[in-house]
């Protein structure tokens, strides 16, 4: 019976979804249309009987009539502004079809601003890449921030307001939010609460202050799942006063990393790894090079790259610092058993003392407060203080605001009777023993404002939709405190709402433009006469100038270390160590494939976050890659594969957050363990392991890299500073040169350019990031876990990582491989129908539409770079469907069964070189930048053409350190490594760690 | 093999006449024997296995096989090569054993032969299944393309291809060329109107003229002569596939006179396994004697030589060449995750075929039986470690992994088998299995010397 | 059976050697027009009848030449001329590498002129043959020896009934 479908709830959403209000009555028709309905009553007064027969009663009629009138409402959620749309009947100026524009905005990750130029194609933004101009991201851009385009047209966004679980309109809660606000003004905001994720951005916590100061009882919370309050808390035990440290690596000769993973997943982390690694240039023989002890809690690319790496559980890191704290002669009490050997403690604290002031210590973010302050007085002992490590007022203002767990007692003591949560997911991310999915549940009245109607929305009465950084207006600071303004590239694509708009809804319950609000705020902060000029400007660098907080200068105050903890003795028990996820952070980002699917640095493990144990502890527990185990603490039970990981620490197993998620979306529900169910409130980030059982269960895990030793292969080419110095053509080994044809190749080969790439393996710190550049910019589709552990993975660069030394204390070693373009290709004289060949430039190509997929390439590249359409991974029926609105327009999207690999991003070298062509002049050097060269964070890639003697290319080439992988058999790569130096110290001598 | 004396071949009381009666009343008097009903219904099963698995195949991709990078071929490849090797045999029987007069090929180069054109087809559709794209398989051919593009020359897959093709069209034109004035006897014979037409049109009015024969003879010769460079072309070729790339495992030059060995092998191994079958299932245990097997047998044990000397000179080579990833190599053949499958393949190919030696083996159809299939599995897995092994660990520690057959791969293998045999057990019914004009000219030379 | 003028006479033998001597002896007694059928082939007979076969093998080792100068010289014209690219640094005239195609082309060729040469030569195929008419004739596939004279009916029968056949018929066109 048809008539019973106008109530179903769904079958309404269905044809209301993407309609325009206009649209509509024909739709409610269509839903009407059936056999019985169609047929026409006979005459203006049709005889009883037949209205008897009619399926439709008049009564019927009445109700659908009504229910009509209230469904017409809903229509107003896809109204847009009409002033907005701007009709393409002629081309807006500078707007040619077919070529990019760039514009600079920043993507806000875990509250720090990343500068950013986005690439967008007739209105549509298609990629995101580094902003020059920005402090915190110089031009490089990390995988999490670049992720971001691909989340904006993720079609698991929350589209529309919802209460109670059902779509209504935005009007509606505005109708709501007036009658709370006279409630909450009669009682000063009584029993209201905010959860507030961290906010950095200057315009928002204006409003937020706003709405404290009208509603002075309404209580605040942050929530920070990667919390980081012991940094601050550490500052505050030095100098008194909650302080951002931000560190100046470009002028460290040396660095101690108190478990920091700095490099990769710190805030500023990007710059860090600039400034860090252009310290570490073997080259320039009259600069120092850096050298980097690191002690950590679990391997890391920042371990990775240390010249002397120490790896310890979580707990003994404090113990650690008090050593070698006492033994620079700071007055801290030791701790109950020494950590440290006095071999390692003792050459430390010797370099240390001999780099006086221009050493640093830097303790890792989630470390206790306690090691943040021994940290900085050993800073202030070195003199690196002001000078190597500036103090600045945090970024985040609300960080002083009380965390989850006070919320958790306001609640269960019936405190609360609103609860406001902005952009937060706590029903996620709430520890364990907060049992928060219960608490949250027991407030009388929650909104929820976020991105996806994820748990918490779920559970929410009111689900506000939050825009994307790449649909919204709005404004963030950098690590530094540098603001830097959020420009949307497009027109939002669902109803979502800025965090601007929200508060001005809570405090006035109106609709606001969300540019309007933002700049209402920033006229206010400069003078009005120029603004429209500097907002333009601003608007145009995506940065506002000289926005960063002058460095405050504090002193060490004396009585710093009586307010450390009594040294706890090293617990024997294992320790559960939680660690911020590389690519999900906090979990925000599961329902991201390009993320899911970028390999883990170190153990280039996707879609899964594997417990993390040492060789010994497998070896005890007989268990392997794979093998599932229940993990028990105090506060709950979770059960994760097992991944072996040479160089953990024997007695602590690592879990990663931000897996396990339940309404993440459909490519991130149930994918890996809720690490979150493990976590005590009191301690976050390491706590003992009451259990570790087998469960006998096993599953393949989706890895990129299953072979973890070189096997004494000569493809990584390395050496000490010393020895480097002493015999600078280490690197060089003859090869021979012998050949049936006459070398080098046929004359067509010679041509205006010579394509060709370096990598610096100094330089590359193995974050990865350049994997997921090269699948924003090529179009590689995500093909998924299974996929991934066939060994049908589609990244065209991968990024290897190779162990040495014995597995308690390992050497790790990153290259970053991408298709060599052999000038002797192996790959193209096996090809029976010439669907790979050279071009006169030295590419070597594949014609997608020529390829038959013999695959007879692939087993004759020894370097195994070329890649498989093993099934359709592209169309709307493949398992991960590619979406068109993120595809970029200059490069094929492959379909099933033909073969893919890396063209050194050939798109940009034909747009550059027909500009040049066009404006009838050299290409310069540095014009032309590969999507992975220009995403490193470290410049470890340099790409140009060799024909040009001066392109940096070619200076990289003819560096002594210049060496192609597998030379011997004469494939002539185009692409080649400098090989890696380090610069550890000698008094260290050989077997420590 | 000269001393082979013709009686030991020929049942005494033989004539013209009666082994014509015996040989065309198998196929127009006779009903099938109920084992050959069995067979047929069985290998028809198999068939339809196999065109289930071909459907899901273009309907899906080849993703359904067991591959990836870096081992990114297959069963398809695998399967190619092994058909290939069943199919020389007969091609040899029937050319060389008539270039050299060998009076016992006459009653089983049918067998052989039909064997060979089956086999093809078998390894032919193989290479269509390995490809990504198949519906574009044709892109190997030089055809006036509308963009001028032609096949990459310098491929062994294109050579393959022109070889596979050649190979196939060879072994039509040499059956139906020997089947020729057998159809005309069949025609002769045949009592129902039906099989009349039937055999006329296929015997295109052959009339046994003494010219006919003449130009019959010296057709037949240049055939057999180019046999054998066929023979050794196509198998080297497909060897080329492996040898040219330079992958550890497939780059080794012994690769052409191995593979042919190696094809010999397992092809005389099947003559044998078929040749026991029909005669007990057609009972002509006078026709195919006891002396034809040991014959086979003593053919089998010299190509295992050849091969199991192959195998030691790969070993070498190995060892030899010094490069790292080639030493290595071996160790993980003999070590690594398919090491079973190496040393399934020594005890099949080295150590069981040395029972051969012993005429008793040579000339008991059971051993020879199982010897033919152990030595057909070993040279099958032959195949497969040569194209698993090698690629899954090469140059590149960082991409090694490996690739485990899925049940499409053992589908489509198995349906190959049950097609081969389809077809095989319907040519038994509608063509004479023996020769008939060469038992006729074995029996008129033997006149003179009783 | 019609009463028009017969198309031979044809005589059965016991076997070969029998068939063998009658066909010599026809030759010698001048007989031009004549045909010899053995259900395998008997040495020595076509060359009894004064027919010898030289043209099969020439003809396929010409065929198959010219076959493989075709598909080398395809290849050449093809990967220098026609459409040139670079492949894997190779030289655009990587002669070694067009061998096995030219091989392969040519025995190809070679195979399917000697087999169409033989049908050609022996008329086949060839629905009907007056010698067909005979019911006894349906032998010759299996145990029959024949010799067929196309020369008028009387002398002819004369002729073969003295070489003591089996049996002596008049073949009807």
């Amino acid at each position: 019976m048809s008539s019973v479908k106008y109530w179903d709830k769904s079958s309404l959403e269905e044809p209301l979804y993407g309609k325009h209000g206009t649209g509509y009555w024909r739709t409610l028709n269509e839903l009407a249309e059936s056999a019985e309905c169609g047929e026409q009553p006979p005459g203006e007064f049709p005889d009883p009987e037949y209205l008897q027969r009619l399926p439709v009663s008049r009564r019927r009629v009445l109700q659908l009539l009504g229910a009509s009138m209230a469904l017409a409402g809903a229509t107003a959620c896809k109204r847009q502004s009409p002033e907005d749309i701007v009709p393409y009947v002629q081309r807006p100026e500078q707007q040619v079809p077919g070529r990019a524009e760039y514009y600079a905005t920043s993507i806000p990750i875990d509250g720090f601003a990343h500068g950013v130029l986005a690439e967008s194609h007739e209105g549509r933004p298609t990629k995101l890449e580094g902003n020059p101009d920005h402090p915190a991201t110089l031009g490089a851009c990390d995988a999490v921030a670049q992720a971001a385009v691909l989340s904006l047209y993720d079609p698991d966004r929350s589209p529309a307001v919802r209460r109670e679980g059902t779509i209504t309109s935005y009007g509606a809660l505005l109708e709501t939010l007036h009658q709370r606000q006279q409630q909450w003004d009669a009682e000063q905001g009584r029993g209201l609460c905010f959860l507030s994720r961290p906010v950095t951005s200057p315009s928002e916590l204006a409003a937020m202050e706003h709405l404290r100061r009208r509603w002075p009882k309404a209580q605040w919370f942050m929530h920070d799942p990667l919390d980081r309050s012991a940094t601050y808390e550490g500052v505050k035990q030095c100098f008194g006063s909650p302080l951002e440290p931000v560190y100046q690596f470009g002028r460290a000769d040396l660095v101690l990393s108190l478990d920091a993973n700095f490099l990769q997943s710190q805030p500023g982390a990007l710059r860090y790894a600039r400034d860090f690694m252009a310290r570490r240039k073997p080259e320039n023989s009259n600069a120092s090079f850096a050298r980097l002890y690191a002690i950590e809690s679990t391997p890391t690319v920042t371990g990775a790259v240390a010249e002397h790496r120490y790896g310890m559980p979580f707990p003994q890191v404090e113990a650690a610092s008090r050593q070698i704290a006492q033994a620079m002669g700071l007055a801290v009490k030791a701790p109950p058993q020494p950590v440290l050997t006095d071999r390692w403690l003792q050459a430390l604290v010797e370099d240390l003392e001999h780099h006086k002031g221009a050493a640093l210590v830097v303790p890792g973010d989630q470390q206790p407060a306690s090691v943040h302050a021994i940290a900085h007085a050993i800073n202030a002992a070195l003199g690196a203080t002001h000078t190597l490590v500036e103090y600045i007022p945090p970024a985040i203002g609300n960080h002083s605001d009380p965390p989850l767990a006070s919320l958790a007692e306001a609640v269960s003591g019936a405190e609360v009777e609103s609860l406001v949560v902005l952009g937060s997911n706590p029903v996620y991310t709430g520890a364990a023993d907060l049992d928060f999915r219960h608490l949250y549940q027991r407030v009388p009245w929650r909104l929820h404002w976020g991105e996806y109607n994820d748990e918490t929305g779920q559970l929410s009465h009111w689900h506000v939709p939050a825009t994307h950084p790449l649909e919204a207006w709005g404004d963030a600071r950098a690590y530094d405190g540098t603001a830097s303004l959020v420009q949307p590239l497009i027109q939002p694509l669902h109803e979502g709402k800025t965090a601007l708009q929200l508060l001005a809804a809570l405090s006035q319950a109106t609709d606001e433009r969300p540019r309007e609000l933002l700049q209402e705020y920033w006229r206010q902060q400069s003078e009005s006469e120029t603004f429209e000029h500097n907002w333009r400007r601003w608007l145009h660098g995506g940065v506002i100038p000289d926005s960063a907080p002058t460095p405050v200068s504090v002193s060490l105050r004396a009585s710093w270390s009586r307010r450390l903890p009594e040294p706890s003795p090293g617990a024997e028990a294992l320790i559960l160590q939680l660690q911020p996820d590389v690519a999900l952070r906090d979990g925000h980002y599961a329902n991201n494939g390009w993320l899911q699917e970028m390999p883990r640095p170190i153990t280039t493990l996707t879609w899964d976050n594997a417990a993390l144990l040492s060789p010994q502890l497998a070896k005890r527990y007989k268990l392997k890659d794979g093998d599932i185990i229940a993990l028990t603490t105090a506060v709950g039970r979770a059960e994760a594969p097992v991944y072996v990981l040479p160089g953990q620490p024997e007695h602590a197993v690592t879990l990663a957050l931000g897996y396990g998620r339940t309404y993440a979306g459909r490519v991130g529900n149930a994918v890996g363990t809720n690490a979150y169910t493990l976590r005590p409130s009191n301690e976050p980030w390491a706590t003992t392991l009451e259990a570790l059982t087998p469960t006998g269960e096993h599953r393949t895990l989706a890895l990129i890299q299953n072979h973890h030793s070189i096997e004494g292969r000569d493809l990584i080419r390395a050496t000490t500073l010393e020895d480097y110095r002493a015999n600078p053509d280490f690197a060089q080994h003859p090869a021979p040169s012998k050949s049936l044809y006459p070398e080098p190749g046929p004359p067509q080969r010679q041509a205006e350019h010579a394509w060709g790439m370096a990598i610096d393996l100094s330089a590359c710190i193995g974050c990865n990031a350049c994997v997921t550049a090269c699948q924003a910019e090529n179009n590689i589709p995500v093909v998924g876990a299974e996929e991934v552990a066939r060994g049908h993975d589609m990244h065209w660069l991968r990024v290897d990582r190779y162990f040495s030394g014995s597995p308690d204390k390992p050497d790790m070693v990153f290259q970053p491989v991408p298709c060599m373009h052999c000038e002797n290709a192996p790959c193209e004289p096996v090809c029976p129908v010439g669907a790979t060949q050279h071009s006169a430039d030295g590419l070597n190509q594949m014609v997608y539409q020529r390829c038959v997929g013999t695959r007879y390439c692939s087993q004759n590249c020894p370097y195994k770079v070329r890649r498989f359409n093993w099934f359709d991974y592209t169309s709307a029926r493949a398992r991960h469907p590619a979406r068109p609105a993120v595809q970029n327009p200059d490069v094929t999207v492959r379909s099933r069964g033909v073969m893919e690999k890396c063209t050194y991003c050939v798109q940009r070298l034909n747009e550059a070189t027909s500009n040049a062509e066009a404006e009838n002049r050299p290409l310069a050097d540095g014009e032309v930048r590969t999507a992975c060269q220009q995403s490193c964070p470290t410049r470890a890639i340099s790409f140009g053409d060799i024909a040009d003697r001066h392109s940096q290319v070619s200076e990289w080439k003819s560096s002594p350190l210049n060496y192609g992988m597998l030379e011997h058999l004469n494939t002539r790569p185009r692409t080649t490594y400098l090989a890696a130096v380090r610069h550890p110290n000698p008094a260290m001598g050989e077997g420590e760690p | 093999m000269t001393d082979a004396r013709p009686q030991a071949l020929l049942p005494r009381d033989l004539d013209h006449t009666s082994v014509t009666d015996r040989v065309t009343g198998l196929i127009l008097e006779a009903p099938a024997p109920r084992p050959w009903w069995w067979a047929l219904g069985f290998s028809l099963g198999l068939t339809l296995m196999f065109l289930l698995g071909l459907g899901y195949l273009l309907k899906a991709g080849v993703g359904i096989f067991g591959i990836n990078i870096p081992v990114a071929w297959g069963f398809p490849i695998v399967n190619t090569i092994w058909w290939i090797g069943i199919a020389h045999a007969g091609t040899l029987i029937s050319a060389v054993l008539l270039l050299t007069r060998q009076p016992w090929r006459a009653s089983i180069n049918r067998l052989a032969e039909a064997m060979a054109m089956f086999a093809i087809l078998c390894a032919g559709l193989y290479p269509i299944m390995h490809l990504g794209r198949p519906a574009f398989a044709y892109y190997l051919l030089p055809y006036p393309d509308t963009l001028g593009l032609w096949p990459q020359w310098r491929s062994p897959l294109v050579w393959d291809f022109f070889a596979i093709a050649t190979y196939l069209v060879f072994t039509v034109c040499f059956l139906y060329l020997s089947l020729l004035p057998d159809f005309a006897t069949l025609r002769d014979r045949a009592k129902r109107k039906g099989a009349q037409l039937f055999y006329a049109v296929l015997a295109l009015g052959w009339r046994n003229s003494a010219r006919h024969w003449a130009r019959y003879e010296s057709a037949n010769r240049v055939l057999a002569l180019v046999a054998a460079p066929i023979v050794v072309s196509v198998t080297g070729i497909i060897s080329l596939d492996l040898a040219i790339s330079i992958v550890p495992g497939y780059h080794f030059t012994i690769f052409p006179p191995y593979f042919v060995a190696g094809a010999l092998f397992s092809g005389f191994a099947t003559v044998a396994l078929l040749a026991v079958t029909m005669r007990s299932l057609f009972r002509l245990r006078d026709l195919i004697t006891l002396r034809h097997l040991d014959y086979l047998g003593r053919m089998m044990l010299l190509f295992a030589l050849i091969v199991a000397y192959s195998y030691s000179q790969e070993i070498f080579t190995a060892w030899y060449s010094g490069e790292v990833s080639y030493r290595h190599l071996y160790i993980d053949r003999w070590t690594g995750p398919y090491a079973p499958a190496w040393w399934a393949m020594f005890i099949c190919n080295v150590m069981l075929v040395q029972l051969l030696w012993l005429r008793r083996v040579r000339t008991s159809p059971t051993a020879l039986v199982l010897l033919a299939i152990t030595s057909n599995i070993g040279m099958w897995l032959e195949r497969f470690q040569i194209v698993f092994t090698s690629t899954h660990a090469d140059y590149m520690p960082s991409a090694w992994d490996t690739a485990w057959p899925t049940l499409w791969d053992w589908l489509l293998y198995a349906g190959s088998l049950g097609l081969f045999t389809l077809l095989l057990l319907i040519f038994v019914r509608v063509a004479p299995v023996i020769s008939l004009h060469d038992m006729r000219s074995l029996i008129h030379r033997r006149r003179p010397n009783d | 059976m019609t009463d028009t003028h017969p198309y031979g006479v044809m005589a059965r033998f016991a076997d070969a050697e029998a068939l063998l001597q009658a066909t010599k002896a026809a030759r010698q007694a001048g007989y031009q027009r004549m045909d010899a059928y053995t259900p395998f082939p008997v040495p020595g007979l076509s060359e009894a009848l004064g027919f010898r076969e030289r043209r099969i093998a020439p003809v396929a080792l010409g065929s198959g030449t010219i076959g493989s100068v075709f598909a080398f010289t395809l290849q050449w014209y093809s990967a220098t001329i026609d459409y040139p690219y670079l492949v894997g640094g190779k030289p655009l005239n990587s002669w070694p590498a067009f061998l096995p195609i030219t091989f392969e082309v040519g025995i190809l060729t070679a195979v399917l002129a000697a087999v169409v040469a033989m049908l050609v030569g022996n008329g086949l195929p060839r629905p009907y043959h007056p010698a067909f008419n005979e019911r006894a004739f349906e032998r010759a596939s299996s145990d029959g020896f024949f010799l067929l004279l196309c020369e008028p009916a009387p002398q002819a029968r004369a002729f073969l009934e003295a070489q003591t056949p089996l049996a002596v018929l008049e073949v009807t066109p």
